[in-house]
């Protein structure tokens, strides 16, 4: 997704002033973070960008990631009380230009731990949101992190390169409050024996397979492997004729990212438009990049020679009664198979949890782990959040869910 | 060569013809009560030209003096009043009097009224002793200036009694020297141009009167500190390190000149014209509803050029028509009858209500409530319109101020 405008400080005085600093603002309750978003827009208005940049960052360790790509269309825009006057603020702007303004400042001493420690699995933004919520409260934390580098899935995942330097930039201000283990894999609790605690935010390793005759073929990958190999650069782009099936987050990623690169893009997605979960800003920009889109279409064989994809064979879809999620399911059709010429296929049909990841906690058919409200397992010490239990979600949202779990576990620790 | 763009409403003329706008002031009939305050605006023959051609009914050319005064000017002159999204609300200026000298002025009041005879082209004088007050006044009139107006109040002057004292701020000051330039312009008008800033206008106003002249212009900028800059700590604006005090002008001072045209419009029957933070028509209409006979504009043209004169007029005539007064005259002073101190106003009780259908759930009205009223007004949730406890709501309307949607909270009599 491409960064929303960077306003000039007369823009952004100018929409700061558009503000009505609601009582209660619907803002603070629709933004996963709970920013105060009335106060930071204050301190615009007093041209005091320095705390609102702290404020914000105070919030969510993420905070320039979420800047430019939060979608605030469904979040704490659409809420906004001057929706109802004339346009809604335009805050995730607003956010942006005191990120983009202030350069991330380094958290002050970290409280001296007690005695308690914490383990913390995954250093993606949930796992980061409760080791800093526990850090501020002063237990000991560490995190286990299988990758190289911490940030997650916006770390690996989110590619285009002015995120990426902000993201960096984010994470350095609170590196030095945290001890982290990377290249760790933690799989079982037995590893964790030492600690207090454990909170397990593994997100979603597993990519989701069509289970497809032709899937294995060279010029076929998952969204996570494409997206990361493109940020590595490691090939770079193979083909010139992409495929992306799916209609999620990932896909519209992915899409963006193989018509950045120069690709032709065609998206198959097995439902209808409005039934995308991605979000219509994100619709809109691959569609304004050029992507053609295939509705009620999914793949049913992808076609090779000599081992290398030249073709996808997509079946139409009709509407069916409506599933569990309240959108119709899509059922093939009579007709013969179209084939699309593909010399690379991107698949982006969501994600698992890795099936043999900590044996020791409930999981539900889904493969996610089964929790309480207040993010407990069934084990007594150890709790689980953000996309391992919910699904593909948002980078603040997750991040939000890990502190809110922070704050919880610091209550068990306590009574313990 | 300074090419110099007409604006296109001059070429394009509404079909809708305006009212008449007419009105006397100090004997002299206006084609409207729209003048050009001595101002940068007024200082250049070129400028002026413009101006009047433009639709303005006259301009005090900016305030001259006697040969040989010296005029030390620095830079540089205006310090802007901006709030939140940089809007300029307020301007203060450290302007001195016109580089002009007398003998400039009578050649262009010659040239104007010779090109402009149906348009009021008044000068302002400021005189630093009897002698020059009366020259200035007496070659003013025989130079057939339609007005005369004397700077008693710049506050960047010190021809005052005393060094760093307006001659306004002292009434036996103002009578004296308003009756030496009365004497001297004879049958020509004298407006005494007074400041704000004094214990009361009243007295000041007074002693205009008594000493024969024909009227004020008043309220005049008012004297201010603009602002300090907080990485050096040299006030606003900063001249080479220093600062001084500026004269505020714009629509930030308009509540002041409303208070100074009426108190003065109550305490004499001298004729007013009203100046200070008028920016468009509504704003002049207020000063004359006051008692200003016409109203002079310096900062809103400074701002927004010499067209502004189109919403000028054309908002008075439909003001006209929606009031149904018969001309511009009527106007002037209507609002007074309805002007009392404080104890005689008839005690009354009110109680805000709140527009359901209008209201967008900011509960920007109950916090204000809260903190800063009486704890009248019961939040109900974000989508709830906030409801007035009938029982403690005692009237005081800050919540019909703070709501930003028009007209949604009402106070309601009982």
């Amino acid at each position: 997704m491409s960064p929303v405008p960077l306003f000039t400080h007369t823009q952004a005085l100018a929409e700061a002033c558009r503000c009505l600093q609601c009582f209660d603002a619907p803002c603070i309750a629709a933004c996963p973070a709970n920013v105060h978003v009335p106060r930071f827009i204050r301190m615009i208005r007093s041209t005091n960008v320095a705390s609102a940049a702290e404020e914000l960052r105070s919030a969510n360790a993420f905070v320039s990631v979420c800047g430019a790509v939060c979608p605030e269309d469904v979040l704490c825009r659409r809420k906004c009380s001057r929706g109802r006057l004339d346009i809604p603020v335009d805050i995730r702007a607003l956010h942006r230009f005191v990120t983009a303004s202030v350069p991330a400042k380094v958290f002050p001493e970290r409280p001296k731990p007690q005695n308690s420690r914490v383990a913390v699995v995954g250093a993606g933004p949930a796992g980061l949101g409760c080791a800093l919520a526990l850090t501020r409260f002063g237990f000991d934390v560490t995190i286990f992190e299988k990758e190289s580098g911490i940030g997650g899935i916006p770390s690996m995942e989110i590619a285009t390169a002015r995120i990426e330097r902000t993201l960096q930039e984010d994470l350095h201000a609170f590196v030095e409050w945290l001890k982290f283990v990377t290249s760790k894999p933690i799989r079982h609790l037995p590893d964790l024996q030492r600690f207090d605690a454990v909170f397990v935010a593994v997100g979603l390793g597993k990519a989701m397979r069509l289970r497809i005759e032709g899937e294995e073929l060279t010029g076929v990958e998952s969204a996570s492997t494409f997206l990361r190999r493109m940020r590595e650069k490691s090939p770079g782009l193979t083909g010139r004729r992409v495929v992306v099936v799916g209609g999620g987050n990932t896909a519209m990623d992915a899409a963006l990212v193989a018509l950045d690169a120069g690709a032709g893009v065609t998206v198959v997605y097995r439902r209808r438009q409005l039934d995308m979960p991605a979000w219509p800003e994100e619709v809109r920009e691959v569609v304004t990049k050029g992507a053609v889109f295939r509705f009620l279409e999914t793949p049913v064989r992808f076609i090779g020679k000599s081992g290398q994809a030249i073709a996808a064979l997509v079946q139409r879809q009709e509407l069916g009664p409506l599933d569990a999620s309240g959108r119709p399911t899509p059922i093939p059709a009579d007709d013969p198979p179209v084939r699309l010429p593909a010399d690379h296929i991107i698949i982006a049909v969501g994600a698992g949890v890795e099936t043999a990841l900590f044996p020791e906690l409930a999981r539900d058919v889904s493969g996610h782990f089964v929790v309480n409200e207040k993010g407990a397992t069934n084990v007594p010490g150890v709790f689980v959040g953000g996309d391992a239990v919910h699904g593909e979600g948002t980078i603040v949202t997750a991040f939000a869910e890990g502190r809110r779990i922070g704050e919880h576990i610091a209550e068990f620790l306590r009574r313990t | 060569m300074n090419t110099i763009v007409r604006e296109s409403f001059d070429r394009y003329p509404s079909v809708y013809p305006l009212r008449d706008l007419s009105i006397a002031f100090c004997g002299f009939e206006l084609e409207n009560p729209f003048i050009l305050s001595a101002a940068p605006s007024t200082d250049e023959l070129d400028i002026v030209r413009r101006g009047l051609e433009m639709g303005w009914a006259g301009a005090v050319l900016k305030t001259t003096s006697m040969p040989g005064t010296g005029v030390s000017l620095t830079y540089p002159l205006m310090t802007g009043w901006r709030v939140g999204d940089h809007r300029l609300l307020g301007m203060g200026n450290i302007d001195l009097i016109s580089i002009h000298h007398i003998d400039e002025i009578v050649a262009r009041v010659k040239t104007l009224k010779k090109e402009f005879p149906r348009k009021l082209i008044a000068a302002s004088i400021m005189g630093q002793s009897k002698q020059a007050w009366q020259t200035l006044a007496a070659t003013l009139r025989k130079a057939g200036a339609d007005l005369i107006e004397c700077s008693f109040s710049c506050p960047q002057g010190s021809m005052g009694e005393e060094p760093g004292k307006m001659l306004a701020q002292s009434a036996e000051a103002t009578e004296r020297v308003a009756r030496w330039v009365k004497e001297a312009a004879d049958t020509t008008p004298v407006l005494i141009k007074i400041t704000p800033l004094v214990t009361d206008i009243s007295d000041i106003a007074r002693a205009v009167e008594r000493a024969g002249c024909d009227g004020v212009t008043a309220a005049n900028s008012f004297p201010s500190l603009m602002g300090v800059n907080l990485q050096t700590f040299v006030p606003e604006p900063n001249i080479g390190g220093y600062s001084t005090f500026s004269g505020y002008t714009g629509s930030a001072i308009k509540p002041l000149t409303l208070y100074t045209v009426a108190r003065i419009a109550h305490a004499t029957h001298l004729s007013i014209s009203g100046n200070g933070g008028i920016s468009n028509w509504q704003d002049a209409a207020e000063v004359m509803a006051v008692g200003a006979g016409c109203v002079q504009l310096c900062t809103a043209v400074m701002h927004y050029g010499f067209q502004i004169i189109d919403d000028l007029t054309s908002g008075l005539s439909h003001l006209l028509d929606e009031t149904g007064l018969a001309n511009v005259g009527e106007l002037v002073g209507r609002a007074l009858p309805h002007l009392r101190d404080h104890d005689s106003l008839p005690r009354q009780k009110v109680r805000s209500h709140i527009n359901e259908q209008t209201c967008i759930r900011c509960n920007v009205c109950y916090l204000a409530c809260r903190d800063g009223g009486h704890m009248a007004i019961e939040y109900r949730g974000q989508e709830q319109v906030p409801r007035v406890l009938e029982e403690k709501c005692v009237g005081c309307g800050l919540c019909a101020q703070v709501c930003p949607v028009m007209d949604c909270v009402t106070m309601e009599l009982l």
